[in-house]
Order: structure tokens, then sequence, then C-alpha cells
């Protein structure tokens, strides 16, 4: 027998013996369900609107026929900032129609919706503070129709400041707050489209300081 | 009484209503509020008395017992797990917007004339102070505020009330204000607690807390019994106080 032939032959046997010996995967598999659950998050999507009806702005708080509206220049329709204007200290003011948002989620159990200030009220002209939860107020409104009844006096919410960390929040740049734990929901969905009306007040301390005032508000809508 | 005696009697009387109306009216010189926030936890739940289960199995109510070893039903093997394209989706955990708020604050000379300061003690101004409660039980807060009147004025009238009930952040009543009682006083505690008058419920009026004669500081302790059925949440209302000479 040739040296040919016989490695032939060997590679034969091998080949055989590997065939016998490794079984078909058709047959030793066991035929069973298996069953994935998949979790996803939600696809959450949501607008806001500043100014967001006819008659938006500031009226200060008073008994009785209620004055018309006015606002400072930062304010324009569906859009700017909710910028009271000119406020006397030790006063306390309401401003109407002050933010809308939209929020639509996929989630069905609905979601949770955040709302903070990025800071304190910060005074820019002598770069003091005044505690935002003493100050700025959340109270919910309606879409214009019927009129927001509300007044200077009616029942809201104090803001309070993050425990989050703050990027951005200097007077042209919008505030992100990066969260490790979630405050207390404002306001929460069942589902679906949903959508959110606030009115703001603001409760000026007799002690404030003189100057031009800001903060940012900063909404955070998550499925639940 | 001749018609000229009559006339006269006239003209004089229509002088004297306007002195008599004059020293009678004040005018509201300041008003200011202070937001009052309520802070619930649900009443505890109510436990059954009795002493404690014994050897007798009569006052066992539940009972669980634990096996020695557990045996799984069943061994599985995934032999592979694939997914097929198209299927899934990146997915957004969060949105966020954000808006400012402006405000040009001018000073005021009648800022000062009525104040409210040292919530729970902590001195500087008083906007907002936080109450948590128990339902079911009565909490007291000692002079959870002050309200200080400041004027060279020698006969003023200060007012106060709440403007609503108590609301919840959607605006939905969740108790009645007259709930929370004030014991409004200026040197030592007057001997009771009386409710607050709520402006939108009670006719559009407010109650007198006193008068008095150039400057004087009250302190206000409140009282309140949230019902036990009120759920656990936060809820709000805002005291209002109206000076007036």
């Amino acid at each position: 027998m040739s040296t040919g032939r016989v490695w032939f032959v060997v590679a034969a046997l091998i080949a055989a013996a590997f065939a016998i010996a490794k079984p078909h995967p058709s047959v030793a598999a066991v035929n069973s369900t298996v069953n994935v659950k998949w979790n996803t998050e939600a696809i959450v999507t949501m607008t806001l609107t500043p100014n967001y009806y006819t008659g938006f702005g500031q009226v200060p708080a008073k008994i009785g026929t209620q004055p018309a509206p006015t606002h400072g220049p930062n304010a324009v329709a569906g859009g700017g900032s909710v910028d009271f204007g000119d406020v006397l200290a030790g006063t306390n003011y309401l401003y109407k129609y002050a933010v809308q948002l939209n929020v639509s989620s996929t989630d069905s159990n609905g979601v949770n919706l955040y709302g903070e200030g990025a800071a304190d009220f910060f005074n820019q002209t002598n770069s003091t503070t005044i505690p935002i939860s003493s100050a700025v107020y959340w109270l919910t409104s309606t879409s214009g129709t019927p009129a927001d009844t509300n007044t200077g006096f009616s029942a809201a919410v104090p803001f309070q400041k993050t425990a989050g960390m703050v990027s951005g929040g200097s007077f042209s740049v919008p505030a992100t707050i990066a969260y490790t734990v979630y405050p207390s929901p404002i306001q929460s969905t069942a589902g679906g489209n949903a959508n959110f009306y606030f009115d703001y007040q603001l409760h000026v301390p007799p002690t404030a300081a003189q100057g031009d005032y800001f903060v940012w508000i900063v909404y955070t809508a998550i499925g639940k | 009484m001749s018609k000229r005696v009559r006339l006269s009697l006239w003209l004089l009387l229509a002088a004297a209503i306007p002195i008599a109306g004059y020293a009678g009216i004040q005018q509201q010189r300041g008003q200011i509020q202070v937001n009052i926030e309520i802070d619930v936890t649900p009443a505890p739940l109510a436990l059954r008395t009795g002493a404690a289960p014994g050897g007798s199995g009569e006052s066992i109510v539940a009972r669980s017992r634990m096996v020695a070893f557990a045996r799984p039903a069943g061994i599985f093997h995934a032999e592979s797990l694939s997914f097929v394209p198209g299927d899934l989706v990146a997915q957004t955990a969060a949105q966020q917007k954000s808006v400012r708020v402006d405000a040009e604050v001018s000073p005021n000379p009648n800022a000062t004339l009525l104040t409210s300061n040292n919530c729970n003690g902590t001195s500087g101004p008083c906007n907002h102070i936080a109450i948590p409660v128990t339902a079911g039980q009565t909490t007291t807060v000692t002079c959870a505020y002050q309200i200080a009147v400041t004027t060279t004025e020698t006969s003023w009238t200060l007012d106060h009330g709440l403007f609503t009930d108590f609301e919840n952040g959607s605006g939905t009543v969740a108790f009645d204000g007259k709930l929370l009682y004030n014991n409004t006083h200026a040197a030592t505690p007057i001997p009771y607690y009386t409710p607050f008058v709520v402006f939108s419920d009670d006719g559009g009026v407010w109650a007198s807390v006193g008068t008095g004669i150039q400057d004087k500081t009250y302190c206000v302790d409140l009282q309140i019994t949230v019902p036990a059925s009120v759920a656990q949440g936060s809820y709000y209302s805002n005291a209002t106080y109206t000076l007036y000479y």
C-alpha cells in the first residue's frame, strides 16, 4: 500500500469516527417553550410653551376686580420667559398662562412630571439670592377656555431648589438637571397624551434688594 | 318747626355725615401672605388589642412553614438566543425642558409696614411654612411665625384669614381651611384657639386680629387635626394679613 493510500484510509477512519461520536443537533435538542420578558423604556416627548394664551402676564394680588395683566419685555406670546416685569418688594403677584407642557408617552402606565428650580432666585445686580421656595410658586391653570380664575391669593405650591446636578443655568443658557434620585413628581399622567397648564406666583420678600432677578425652572418627564 | 329751621337741620346733618364717616373709615395700607403647607402622613393602621399568641393556634391568623430544602422543577439550557433586527428601537429615558422666570424688583417704602417673620423660630422673612402632621392626630406649632406691624400710626386694625381651603397641587380641595386653628397673640397666648375664617367660603370677609397703636408683633400659634381619611400628600393655602389705618 502506498503511503498516500495509507493516509487516505486513516483520514477516512477519523472522519467516520467523528461522524459516529458527534450526535446531530436535531437529535440532542429538547423542544421547550422559552419566555423572554423584554423590558424597554418608554418613548417620552414633551414640549414647553411659555405665555401660551392671550392675556398672559402678571397681576398683583388684589381682592375684587382683577387688573389687566402686564409683563416684562422678555415675555412674548408663545415664547420668551415668564417675565413678571417691574414688581415691588413686599408684594405678591400672579402670572397667568405662564407655561403649557404637552407630554406624550408610549408607556401605558403614564408619565411622572417633575418641576424644580435649577437654583435660588438670583439677583444679577448684586449677586444675592432669595430662596426659591419662598419666592416662586406654581398652581394649575386652564387652557384659556374656560378662563383662568386664579388670583394672587390662590393656593400655590413653592418650587424647590433641585438637589440634582445642574448644567447651564446662566441668564442666557437654559439649565438642565441630572438626577440620581428623582424628587416627588408635581403631576402625573395615566398614559397617552396630556397637557398641563400652569400659573406662577411671585412672593417678593419685603427685604428683597433692588435688582433684576432670574431663575430657571426645569421640567422633567419620565415614564413611570 | 318752620321751613327755615328744618332746612338748617338738614344742612347740619349733611355736613356732619362726612365728618363721622371720615373718622370711621380706614384704608388698606398693607397686605401680606404666608403660604401654609400641610404635609400629611397617613394615619397609622389600627392595631388589634390583646395578648400575643401563645401555645394555642386559635389566635394565629396566618402561618407559614419553611421546608428543609427546595428542588427546582426542572433545569433548562438555552442553546441560543437571537433577536431579529428591526424589532428594537433606541429609547429616550426622559425629556427635559426649562423656562426662565424674570423679575425686576423695586424697593417699596411701605413694604415694612406689615411683615411676616421667623418661620419656626428661624430669623428672617417668612413667606412659606411647612407643617408635618399625621392624619387623625392633633398637631400644634407654637409661634409658627410672627406678624409684625411697624408704624407710627396711633390707630390701626389688623385682619387675617385663609383665602381658600387646603388644596393639593392640582387645585382640588382636600380639607376645610377651618380645620386650621390659630392663637394669634402679642405677649401671652390667649386661652383658646380659633379657626381661621376662609375668605372664599365665608362671604368674602376677613376676621379681625385686633387693633393697636404704633409697633406690635404677634406670635401665631397653629393647631390642626387633619381627618384620618385625608391621603398622604402636601396641601396648601395662603394665610392673608391686612393692615388698615
